[in-house]
């Protein structure tokens, strides 16, 4: 008896607070006939169902998520399905990222549903891991309906899901907004950029680096540089939203390092000494492709990708527009100092050019 | 240089430090460097996780078979334990009970597993009706006796948990029974009676057991280093037990020794409580930030269960007296134990309400309870015009 008694003991132990129990979160944006959607499940889960963990060594490797791919697409698109006015939507599996959530690393399904006609009053079922555990929640968001939420139980599978009109004046500012924030957080971009326009107040001559003496013409090849810039990188982005060319990310990232250190490269050892702008637009070709990952966010669906890429590339543009508004006058009031010279140009360009090459070799 | 040079070499600085300051690593979503990333970390594959394996497949091949489920389940609510009261764990247990859950007359092994998982959800009174008529078709069933001891005085139904308490015998008795005394204000007398009744044959989970009640009990009655020395037993035995771990991380936080604290419930954080600790230990640090955004998380999902540690959380942490009152009060409904009646406390006090104290105000009259940081609440309430 008293053994028995101990199999379940622990008296208080019970009612200590738990962890944060399982939830899925699912977020859907109408565009014209198809619904844009971002799908974060966590890991723990999937590896409860999947055996991520092929080796049980308690770590779930980057490897071991990406081998599993298609079984866990698949997986997860049995257990959700979306229909107008009784016809199905057939979803299309675009790409697998990560995201941190508070109780832990979340798999992010980006996909979108295609309706038969402009999308607005759907049924969703929703039934994933309810099976196996009874306290899951899908908790869905439907973008431009504010922010509230609508929860999926195993004891309600099925909701009808009404869509607000989306305007397009609103899908641009959005894509602006994300585009701004990219340059305010790309590390990569804003440290490509001080390599472009640290040279700017000075000029080359018979192998040594003079000041410019007006600043007319420095700020004629800022624009040069920015606008070439702008130019390539709305080329390759647009060519990569509407799928046109897709190249592998990882490469994408290696090569905008490797561009980096190159234009940090070319201001201590000259390459290039004219015409910055053609090396400007060169890469500017690379980063355009680097911008898809980050414009993803925004989930565009193919009718309205347009509007997308103009408010991302705008949003860009104002990015960088700002930076060179405080930079250009400082610099060009500096441009006579050792401390310009040697400190910000040289050792600046330096330094771009060691942590270039440390990301080159960190993400090969 | 002239001034104006160094104000703007000064800008120029701080702009390049804004721009390439570090980043919150959690912004948005990402795809890691490298395949050889460790981008989560589950429970090892040990033999627990194997048998559970084992036990999943046998319920796939026979979903209606009884035994299947119920082996399936107790894996899961075992592993919800020694893993820190996972609620994902908790309800993969009921969902392999799921064509037994909403049937009344249910075998009494999935009974007795429902009454634990309900118990665990915060659904007190359903695991009630289940322990009730478990003790009723059985009163040798030791098990469902002490689930209903531990449901009843957490309700504050102590008639029906001394009851309970009665009908077992032997250490589990003792132990089982330790808690009643000290809560009328006992409690070092019967931390003793829990030492003493300990031998060194007892099982280790029972010891573990045994030990994290005595070193509660002790700290009611004011005596932290017997209850630290008791709690530091009961870790060595059991380092996955979060319950007393939170126990002493709150005696430590009492004696403002924060650092140590912090210490001790670092690296669990997957717990909410020691989470919760942790960030009252070091204000500001990630541990807090950890917290805002899960029990934001946690709010989003519409759980009401957590209203204790929620109200504790609002009031320490976020600081919103009024709004952390409120969920105290609304515990107070549901649970009673020293705990609940701090929380509700500490916000009548912060709030300067004392009415709506007065209910926690009216058990520690009725109980006999003592301890200290109690007591100094309830002085203040009632010096309150």
């Amino acid at each position: 008896m008293k053994l028995r008694a101990v199999l379940l003991c622990c008296l208080f132990a019970a009612n200590a607070w738990a962890h944060k129990a399982s939830d899925s979160y699912l977020t859907l944006t109408q565009k014209g006939s198809e619904v844009v959607a971002r799908w974060d499940i966590a890991l723990k889960d999937l590896d409860g169902e999947l055996d991520l963990d092929a080796d049980a060594d308690g770590k779930i490797l980057w490897s071991e998520v990406q081998a599993r791919q298609n079984e866990l697409m698949r997986y997860a698109f049995s257990h959700l399905a979306l229909s107008q006015g009784g016809t199905a939507c057939t979803s299309r599996p675009a790409s697998l990222r990560l995201t941190h959530h508070s109780d832990g690393v979340y798999a992010v399904l980006d996909f979108s549903f295609a309706c038969a006609g402009e999308v607005k009053d759907v049924s969703m079922a929703y039934s994933l891991l309810f099976d196996v555990d009874a306290q899951h929640r899908g908790l869905v968001r439907l973008a431009g309906a504010g922010d509230s939420w609508v929860s999926f139980s195993s004891d309600e599978r099925t909701r009808a899901l009404t869509f607000e009109e989306v305007s397009r004046a609103h899908q641009i500012w959005e894509a602006f907004t994300s585009g701004v924030h990219h340059i305010a957080i790309g590390a990569d971009h804003l440290c490509f950029l001080f390599a472009l326009l640290l040279p700017s107040v000075l000029r080359r001559r018979n192998g040594q680096w003079e000041s410019v003496e007006k600043l007319k013409p420095a700020l004629l090849e800022v624009l040069k540089v920015v606008t070439s810039f702008t130019v390539a990188h709305s080329i390759t982005l647009g060519l990569a939203a509407f799928d046109v060319i897709r190249p592998e990310p990882k490469w994408v990232e290696v090569a905008i390092a490797a561009s980096v250190a190159l234009a940090a490269l070319n201001n201590v050892w000259t390459l290039l000494p004219e015409g910055r702008w053609s090396l400007a637009f060169g890469l500017g070709l690379l980063h355009g492709f680097g911008f898809v990952n980050a414009m993803q966010d925004l989930g565009a669906g193919a009718t309205g990708i347009w509007a997308s890429v103009l408010g991302f590339n705008l949003g860009v543009e104002a990015g960088q527009a700002a930076i060179v508004a405080v930079f250009v006058p400082i610099a060009f009031a500096l441009r006579n100092t050792k401390l310009y010279r040697v400190g910000f140009f040289k050792v600046g360009s330096v330094a771009i050019l060691c942590v270039a090459v440390w990301w080159v070799f960190e993400r090969i | 240089m002239t001034r104006t040079r160094w104000v703007l070499v000064g800008t120029f600085l701080a702009l390049v430090a804004v721009v390439l300051a570090p980043r919150h690593a959690t912004e948005g979503p990402f795809v890691p460097a490298s395949p050889d990333t460790v981008v989560e970390r589950v429970p090892a594959g040990g033999e627990a996780r194997r048998a559970r394996a084992v036990a999943r497949a046998a319920l796939a091949s026979k979903p209606d078979d009884v035994d299947a489920a119920v082996a399936l389940a107790r894996g899961y609510v075992e592993a919800a334990r020694a893993e820190g009261n996972d609620v994902r764990l908790i309800g993969r247990a009921q969902a392999a009970l799921a064509p037994w859950w909403g049937v009344l007359d249910a075998p009494p092994a999935v009974r007795l597993l429902r009454a634990t998982i309900k118990q665990s959800l915060h659904d007190f009174a359903g695991a009630r009706v289940d322990l009730d008529a478990l003790v009723a078709a059985n009163a040798e069933d030791a098990q469902a006796w002490l689930t209903r001891a531990t449901v009843a005085m957490v309700v504050g139904d102590y008639a029906e948990a001394q009851k309970s308490c009665d009908a077992l015998s032997g250490l589990v008795a003792v132990v089982c029974r330790a808690p009643l005394k000290g809560l009328k204000g006992e409690a070092s007398a019967a931390a003793k009676e829990v030492e003493a009744a300990l031998s060194a044959s007892d099982p280790e989970r029972m010891k573990a057991w045994a030990l994290s009640v005595a070193g509660e009990l002790h700290g009611w009655a004011g005596e932290n280093k017997e209850a630290e020395s008791a709690f530091a037993q009961v870790l060595q035995l059991d380092p996955a037990d979060d319950y007393t771990r939170g126990v002493w991380a709150d005696l430590m936080l009492d004696a403002g020794r924060a650092a140590e604290a912090a210490k001790l419930v670092a690296g669990r954080e997957g717990n909410d409580a020691l989470l919760l600790r942790g960030c009252e230990a070091q204000k500001e640090s990630a541990a807090c930030e950890t917290l805002t955004q899960r029990v934001a998380a946690t709010r989003q999902r519409g759980d009401v269960v957590h209203r204790r540690e929620e109200a504790r959380y609002t009031l320490r942490v976020e600081g919103d007296a009024a709004k952390s009152l409120a969920l105290a009060v609304e515990n107070f409904k549901v649970q009673r134990e020293p705990a609940d009646v701090r929380v509700l406390l500490e916000a009548a006090v912060a709030a300067k309400d004392k009415n709506a104290g007065a209910v926690a105000v009216e058990w520690m009259k009725r109980t006999g309870f003592q301890w200290a940081p109690l007591a100094a609440l309830v002085k203040q309430l009632e010096a309150m015009p």
